[in-house]
């Protein structure tokens, strides 16, 4: 899979994993442009997140390859299904992790962190605990989180999934806007094939388990999306999705 | 308006200690069968002079045992919490020394140890099972999903340890030492009358144990009045301690929630 104009930051050449209850994915290849945002679409349990993992290293692959541009990962930030935030740390303290970990003096990365607030709208909310936080605050925390050491690649698995609709939206655009201002590439995971065409700038879609991708279509969207959701565009693409998971599923079952 | 919450019990003691005494007054049952609440509590102001030291053998040795199993479970919970292999291997001698019975485990330390020692070896094994058990259930119940962010931050195992394990699993250690606080009292007093420590060594049990031989049931309940006392005191620190620990954050101790 051709990941169009966009120079390559990485590539899965047949990937395999196998779970003791079976194989996750088998030959998946993929590649990702900098600067693009992805979104990986395809049925409950077909390796999406195992995908993300792989990517993160968090597991190794057990078959075939994880190319980067440049021969190393990049700094990456993973944004979790659940906000994974620590409950006695504050806001600013969960934010402010990563940097702790390598190391930095808590002073100088004061101006970060209250940046990295800032820009997902919790300015006021640095104090707070994540239990004194709607669901909305607390995924913007987490994305703020992953931010933070400005990662050329962000992995964001289902993070709008447990939210509300109207909150969902809301985080559809910050992130669109968040992309806009970083530049960072993103690789979203969703079940959502609304949200995969609102997005994304391509979609790939996955095959039953064990997954493998199928499908891939380039959305032809402006980056700023400014109404794009009541465009008849934006219903033909969602269609297009749609369709192509059913021919996914179907050709799995036959 | 609701009534304060200590008000209840603090009701239902004195109802209880009102019918206590009626009935040894109006029934004139002499004080080596039943005292009265009166009578055992001027016991507690007459006999001071001997209750009071023993009194503080018997916290000094509860709260040497809480310390030392407190330390000693935390440290060996993290490496349990290390090494599984170790766990396997050491965590069923845990559990034999926590179901033997510590009455009967007594004697056996009275052969090898002086009384003191014995009886403070007494009160850290029946306090130290429960706050190992409950370290070690802290420590490896960690949120996988703060595990793998910790692994993306290529954190090391101390770093892991100190920012996430330890706090992470600091509602259940507190929860062990609470129940270890106890037992470390009720250790205390059962090794204490299995000891028959007498002289300045004496703690509150062994006066239990002498008043009883010289029919002084007054002075028996004033020390069993103080163990509870002691008990409901070490009780009431360490859950102060636990909420003032916890109370920003876990649900257990949290005083409300917005959004």
């Amino acid at each position: 899979m051709a990941s169009g104009a966009a120079p390559t930051l990485v590539r899965l050449e047949r990937v395999g994993k196998v779970f003791p209850n079976g194989p996750a994915i088998e030959d998946l290849s993929l590649s990702v442009g900098e600067g693009e945002v992805v979104s990986l679409v395809g049925p409950s349990g077909c390796g999406k997140s195992t995908t993300l993992r792989l990517i993160a290293g968090l597991d190794a692959p057990d078959t075939g390859a994880i190319v980067w541009s440049g021969g190393a990962a990049p700094a990456m930030g993973f944004v979790f299904q659940d906000p994974t935030l620590m409950p006695w740390a504050t806001v600013e303290a969960n934010v402010a992790l990563p940097l702790r970990l390598r190391g930095r003096d808590r002073a100088a990365m004061q101006g970060e962190v209250r940046s990295a607030l800032a820009a997902l709208g919790l300015a006021d909310a640095g104090g707070l605990y994540p239990r004194e936080l709607s669901g909305g605050m607390r995924m913007r925390a987490s994305i703020a989180r992953a931010l933070i050491e400005r990662p050329r690649l962000l992995l964001m698995d289902e993070p709008f999934a447990a939210l509300d609709e109207m909150t969902r939206f809301r985080l559809n655009d910050d992130l669109l806007r968040l992309r806009r201002d970083t530049g960072a590439t993103i690789l979203f995971v969703t079940h959502s094939i609304y949200e995969a065409a609102y997005l994304s700038d391509r979609i790939v879609v996955m095959s039953p388990r064990p997954g493998r991708a199928v499908a891939e279509i380039a959305v032809d969207a402006p980056p700023d999306r400014e109404g794009y959701r009541h465009a008849p565009a934006f219903m033909e693409m969602c269609r297009a999705v749609s369709a192509a998971l059913r021919t996914a599923g179907a050709e799995a079952a036959a | 308006m609701t009534p304060p919450r200590a008000l209840a019990p603090l009701t239902a003691l004195a109802l209880a200690l009102a019918a206590w005494e009626t009935l040894v007054r109006v029934n004139g049952v002499p004080a080596y069968i039943l005292p009265a609440p009166s009578l055992v509590l001027t016991t507690l102001w007459s006999d001071r002079a001997v209750l009071a030291p023993s009194l503080l053998v018997t916290l000094r040795t509860a709260m040497a045992a809480l310390f030392l199993a407190t330390t000693g479970g935390l440290a060996l919970a993290i490496l349990f919490a290390r090494a599984r292999w170790l766990e396997r291997a050491l965590y069923p001698f845990a559990v034999i020394m926590q179901v033997t019975p510590v009455v009967a485990i007594a004697p056996l330390l009275l052969i090898y140890a002086e009384p003191q020692t014995a009886v403070l070896a007494c009160a850290f094994l029946v306090a130290f099972f429960p706050i190992l058990a409950n370290a070690s259930l802290g420590l490896s119940s960690t949120d996988r999903g703060l595990v793998d962010l910790f692994r993306l931050s290529r954190a090391t195992r101390m770093q892991e340890l100190v920012h996430l394990r330890l706090p992470a699993a600091l509602p259940q250690i507190l929860a062990g030492i609470r129940i270890g606080g106890g037992l470390s009292l009720v250790g205390a007093v059962v090794a204490e009358i299995a000891a028959g420590t007498a002289g300045a060594g004496a703690g509150l049990a062994f006066r239990i144990v002498e008043a009883g031989y010289r029919l002084n049931i007054p002075r028996m309940f004033a020390a069993l009045v103080l163990i509870a006392l002691a008990g409901l005191v070490i009780f009431a620190v360490l859950n102060w301690l636990s909420a003032r620990l916890l109370s920003p954050w876990h649900e257990s101790a949290a005083p409300r929630r917005l959004g």
